[in-house]
């Protein structure tokens, strides 16, 4: 063997050696690679905490009632409501069920088969939905029969701020309002037959294309009579601005 | 994938454990390298173009990741072994053919003082007998710059054994 060959061949084992003497197979490696895996799944749970709030922002709205102004319904992403708060009183509604539909949130249902005590909905920052809902007097209103509508906006002894944000590719059906504390001699309050079109909009027949509508507002007495008000109203980012 | 790199790591966990072992010169940091390229190979999957062969995709991995971590490996070695019988098995794994124990033992010291870039050619080329085009893929550097870095390492160590041998 010449001194070359000889070179090479020290090289050639010195960067083949026998690793058995190094443990790093078998056993290391699999608690290696078990460290590995659970290192990963740490990855994929952290990242899952960072991302999922984004497509299920948590607290991202609240319903505020008008009982007490500055109370907040939660509204947690299990699509359930969980409660809100009325004051420091944490109130679990009954009957009644808030839930987001889709996948990325786009609307808040509404369903009640109960006289209900939520006055108002707030903080949507996502959407245009935005959803104010201030009922007249002190807040003892209770709103009953609004299937699937979303939103019951009124201002206190007021008609001027009536907002109302509804989607739904059906005509909103029978909004009903009664007013517990009602003024005198008033028994409920009744807007009527809002059609909406399936890009969440009011459609008004006569007047939509001018945006400058007019809405009509039914007042249900004690006495049995009515009274019907109309209101001149536009529109703006799918609301209705009185 | 998990089943996948567990035949890698059965497949390819030896070679690349020589590969390691004679990069960093001693264990301890052979096995963290080791532990690093499989970490970096698993998270970087994705873009492994399975068309080529694992082990020199893999390989590249390690000798990146070496280059990466030579701060630290350089610094590491000061200490080398905690013991001598940590470095009489780091030498007796090597297969004495006809070649003397004293030898490798000059040569494992002839070992460190090539720099790394030196060092990373001449251990891929024993490593598999790769060829100087093979090794330019591995490395990402030019053939040209492949030979002249082999001759240098060979000759440098050479040098620095036959110094040895007249001591």
């Amino acid at each position: 063997m010449t001194q070359n060959e000889k070179f090479d061949k020290m090289l050639r084992n010195y960067c083949n050696r026998d690793v058995e003497a190094f443990e790093f197979k078998s056993k290391k490696n699999t608690v290696k690679f078990t460290s590995l895996v659970a290192a990963c799944l740490v990855f994929v749970i952290l990242l899952s905490i960072l991302i999922v709030p984004e497509l299920y922002p948590q607290n991202e709205f609240t319903l505020t009632a008008s009982a007490a102004s500055e109370s907040e319904l939660k509204y947690f992403t299990e699509k359930e409501l969980n409660y809100f708060t009325v004051g420091s009183k944490e109130i679990i509604p009954e009957g009644v069920s808030f839930k987001i539909s889709g996948e990325n949130i786009k609307e808040i249902y509404a369903y009640s088969e109960k006289e209900y005590l939520a006055l108002a909905i707030s903080s949507w920052p996502r959407e245009y939905n935005i959803v104010d809902i201030n009922f007249r007097d002190k807040g003892e209103s209770k709103i009953v029969d609004m299937p699937t509508l979303l939103i019951v906006p009124f201002e206190k002894d007021s008609n001027d701020e009536l907002t109302i944000v509804r989607k739904s590719n059906k005509y909103v059906s029978h909004l009903k309002v009664i007013d517990e504390l009602q003024t005198e001699g008033e028994k409920d309050i009744t807007i009527t037959s809002i059609p909406i079109d399936e890009n969440r909009k009011f459609i008004y027949k006569d007047y939509s294309e001018k945006y400058n509508d007019r809405i009509i507002i039914e007042i249900t007495y004690f006495d049995g009579t009515k009274e019907t008000k109309s209101k001149e109203v536009t529109y703006k980012d799918g609301k209705i601005v009185f | 994938m998990k089943k996948q790199f567990e035949k890698y790591i059965s497949d390819y966990g030896v070679s690349l454990t020589k590969l390691c072992l004679s990069l960093t010169n001693n264990q301890n940091d052979a096995k963290d390298l080791y532990q690093a390229t499989w970490e970096k190979a698993m998270r970087k999957y994705k873009r492994y173009d399975k068309s080529k062969p694992f082990d020199k995709w893999l390989y590249t991995i390690c000798v990146n990741t070496y280059r990466d971590e030579l701060r630290r490996f350089d610094k590491k070695n000061v200490l080398d072994f905690k013991s001598d019988e940590e470095k009489e098995r780091f030498l007796s794994s090597i297969p004495y053919e006809e070649v003397d124990h004293d030898e490798y033992i000059a040569l494992y010291d002839a070992m460190k003082i090539l720099s790394a870039d030196l060092k990373e050619v001449l251990v891929l080329f024993y490593f598999k007998d790769y060829s100087v085009k093979e090794l330019s893929e591995i490395l990402s550097i030019p053939e040209g710059t492949i030979k002249s870095r082999l001759n240098r390492a060979r000759n440098k160590l050479r040098k620095e054994l036959d110094c040895n041998d007249t001591k």
